[in-house]
């Protein structure tokens, strides 16, 4: 299949870039959870090849070769999935988030974005693999964290930033707010109480004061705080009844709006805990009903993946400003961050040689200035295989742009409304853009129509679930259920999409 | 005035909860005086459950006045049209209703409100089920001859500088579901000049025989041709142009002509503008 010169290549490329960055769950809710960070690099790494096959069935690419060293890089610029997520789950509708389309509008740069469907899904899965190690750290850092708040207990209030930065010497500072913020939480229920209120209290004065001065920066956190108020009651309410997390179950299971009819069930059934109600009153049932059922989900990965890890999301989002400014001043500049590997914990311990931080910066330089080859799926890849079988033709169709993105999927043809079975990752071709097909949109990543115009009710409501679509105006469109095609609704065209390696 | 049937002059005087949000909007329209084929609505407060011998007549005594053979029957929800969400195509809407089929059609239209593609549109947008109130308008049904949409600004670009206008033979039904390709008018808004003029792809028209709704071939002469002169045109964009002032925010308008005469049929807010 493979040959052995395509095999080598491979190799030589994911082992030159292997020595990255591990944190990667830990990464990936770090920059996608709403974030002023613009450009952060995350690069996950996937190392068993279950993990690898996981990864590669998410994304519908059928991967028959396994690799000495199983790695994937995923570059993140904005993570337009997770605040779609997000936003999702805590009623704000999609749209109230000014998300990029990064993903769906590939760059000179990055012409394997399109491919790469659900890169938080594959993040998710490196670190959920991996539980192990985060109880062992945890009995490691024990031990510090237990003096550090011995220290503090006896002398003078410390403000938060230089506590955590303190406790963040020579550890991750994103690991390091894990944990503080876990054992925070446990030392509340002993005799840290009040003091700590006081510290969490100076923060928040702190950030307060940052708002003041109008920092840009600063600022456009204001504006992102006052967009998640309804959030941030979700969070408290999280805080106090269960850990925010995903298991695999909810990994491999369809997203909310894949699957109306059970949200739709569990907003009518849910016994909703007494909190929720009277806490969220105001939240639509369906919103409540989803909360329930994620700490309920939450709830069986507790013994997978650690107390600590699991509030990680949520005091991310709590003392992000902090994390920030402590990053800053670490020794990398500006608004880069690295994340240590598991590995290089465990093996030190929680001093770092400083020295790994250069070589973070240098490789993260390295991944920056390097061309990753595309990402290829489905039947595609047999091309791959066979680079001489199949000649490549651009074959490209002028169509009515009618909800702007740009997509990559494969063809479907709708023709009976009541089609029961769609493929994930569809572009489907719908007779007309009437809303009586609109029940599909959300089960696809993209809309031709074969009639109508951009004011249709379909056209319109295209838009509103942000399913980027084209009309053929009437035209025949050359293509037919099953191939791959490049989805340009920005700038009306269709292409067939032959991913073979340049 | 009954309190079951609302004349679009009377709207303003009730809330958007009671009368919905189209019907909202087209008693601000009544006002602002633009063409507007004249209707009712019934309110919120009317529904399946309490709909009584009496509410009938009131209804019907209602058509009556409002002097025409033929009617169309749309929803007016409470959460439809808003600023977020447009709900377009969600729930039924009945065209060419006669006095007698009037009643059944108000009752489709109620019942729309529990069919599972609009249950959809509301589980995706988070829209509570048991939320969703129907006011339903009944407005006589103009004979269009030519009708389309018209959007106070580019709907995929959102270039609020444009004015694009739909338009097709026959009743507008055909090219808001999609089922036609219109010509399109891409207007400068400020100079009032067409920029650009891309013709459609129409074979059939859809059209209002006798209170049934027929597909028939658009004839040769008319396929490749409009009756949009630059005086319509012009009429066109003052009543936009006035409508979105109104409004405050660019709109989503439909419009019909039938004798050289321009009819608005309603205007929404244009959801999801880039």
């Amino acid at each position: 299949m493979l040959t052995a010169r395509q095999r080598e290549d491979f190799e030589t490329f994911f082992s030159k870039h292997a020595d990255s960055i591990l944190w990667a769950g830990d990464a990936a809710e770090f920059v996608s959870t709403p974030t002023p960070l613009t450009q952060s690099i995350v690069i996950a790494a996937l190392n068993t090849p279950q993990t690898w096959q996981l990864a590669a069935r998410l994304v519908e690419c059928p991967l028959p070769f396994h690799f000495q060293h199983q790695y994937i890089h995923v570059l993140l610029h904005h993570s337009y999935a997770d605040l779609e997520v997000e936003a999702e789950m805590f009623g704000l509708g999609k749209n109230t988030w000014q998300v990029s389309d990064a993903f769906t509008k590939p760059t000179q740069n990055t012409p394997w974005y399109s491919a790469m469907l659900k890169p938080r899904y594959l993040m998710w899965q490196a670190q959920l693999l991996q539980p192990q190690p985060a109880h062992k750290i945890l009995d490691q850092l024990k031990p510090k964290a237990e003096t550090f708040f011995q220290k503090t207990n006896n002398s003078q209030p410390v403000p938060m930033a230089s506590a955590i930065r303190e406790f963040s010497e020579g550890i991750s500072f994103v690991l390091a707010i894990g944990l503080l913020d876990g054992f925070y939480q446990q030392y509340l229920e002993h005799s840290l109480k009040k003091k700590y209120q006081k510290v969490w209290s100076e923060i928040e004065a702190w950030l307060s004061q940052q708002i003041k001065e109008q920092d840009h920066y600063f600022q456009s956190i204001h504006q992102l705080s006052l967009i998640a108020s309804d959030q941030k009651k979700v969070a408290t309410y999280v805080a106090q009844f269960g850990n925010r997390a995903f298991d695999d179950y909810e990994l491999m299971s369809p997203r909310f709006h894949e699957q109306p009819e059970k949200i739709k069930k569990i907003s009518q059934t849910a016994e909703l805990p007494q909190i929720a109600t009277e806490n969220f009153s105001h939240l639509p049932k369906v919103v409540r009903a989803q909360d329930a059922e994620i700490l309920k989900l939450a709830s069986h990965c507790k013994a997978l993946r650690g107390t600590w890890r699991l509030q990680l999301l949520s005091n991310i989002n709590r003392i992000r400003h902090v994390a920030l400014e402590i990053a800053t001043k670490h020794a990398f500049s500006g608004n880069e961050i690295f994340f240590f590997t598991q590995e290089e914990i465990l093996q030190t311990g929680v001093t770092l040689d400083p020295q790994v931080a250069v070589q973070r910066k240098k490789t993260y330089e390295e991944d920056i200035a390097t061309t990753l080859p595309p990402l290829i799926v489905g039947k595609e890849l047999e091309k791959f295989f066979n680079p001489e079988s199949t000649p490549s033709h651009d074959v490209k169709l002028h169509v009515l742009p009618v909800s702007t993105g740009q997509v990559m999927g494969k063809l479907f043809e709708i023709t009976s409304e009541d089609q029961s079975h769609i493929p994930t990752g569809s572009i489907l071709i719908l007779p007309d853009s009437s809303a009586r097909w609109s029940h599909f949109y959300t089960q696809s990543v993209g809309l031709i129509f074969r009639q109508g115009g951009m004011m249709s009710h379909g056209a319109i409501v295209a838009r509103e679930y942000r399913i980027p679509a084209v009309s053929l105006s009437g035209k025949q469109l050359p293509f037919t259920s099953g191939q791959v095609v490049t989805l340009d609704a920005a700038a009306g065209a269709i292409i067939l999409t032959d991913s073979t390696f340049s | 005035m009954s309190s079951s049937c609302i004349f679009f002059s009377d709207v303003p005087a009730f809330s958007k909860a009671h009368v919905g949000g189209k019907a909202w909007n087209l008693g601000e329209l009544w006002h602002l005086g633009v063409s507007v084929p004249p209707g009712f609505v019934i309110p919120t407060s009317v529904t399946d459950e309490n709909l009584s011998p009496e509410i009938e007549q009131e209804i019907l005594t209602a058509a009556d006045q409002l002097e025409t053979k033929f009617f169309a029957v749309r929803s007016s929800a409470t959460v439809e049209d808003s600023n977020a969400l447009s709900f377009a195509g969600q729930f039924q809407t009945s065209l060419g209703v006669k006095r007698e089929q009037l009643i059944e059609a108000i009752k489709n239209c109620w019942q729309s409100t529990s069919n599972s593609q609009s249950d959809q549109y509301l589980v995706q947008n988070n829209v509570a089920i048991p939320k969703v109130s129907m006011a339903v308008i009944v407005q006589a049904l103009v004979p269009a001859e030519y009708s389309g949409i018209a959007f106070t600004a580019h709907p995929v670009t959102g270039n609020q500088s444009q004015i694009v206008v739909e338009g097709g033979w026959g009743l507008g039904e055909a090219l808001v579901t999609g089922q036609i390709t219109p010509t399109t008018w891409v207007i400068d808004k400020e100079s009032e000049t067409v920029t650009e003029k891309i013709p459609g792809e129409q074979s059939w028209e859809l059209v209002n025989e006798n209170g049934e709704l027929k597909k028939i071939d658009v004839n040769e002469n008319k396929k490749n041709s409009d009756p949009l002169s630059e005086q319509i045109i012009s009429q066109l964009i003052t009543s936009l142009k006035q409508i979105e002032t109104r409004f405050g925010t660019p709109q989503d308008v439909e419009w019909t002509l039938t004798n050289n005469q321009l009819f608005i049929l309603q205007s929404r807010p244009i959801t999801m503008l880039q």
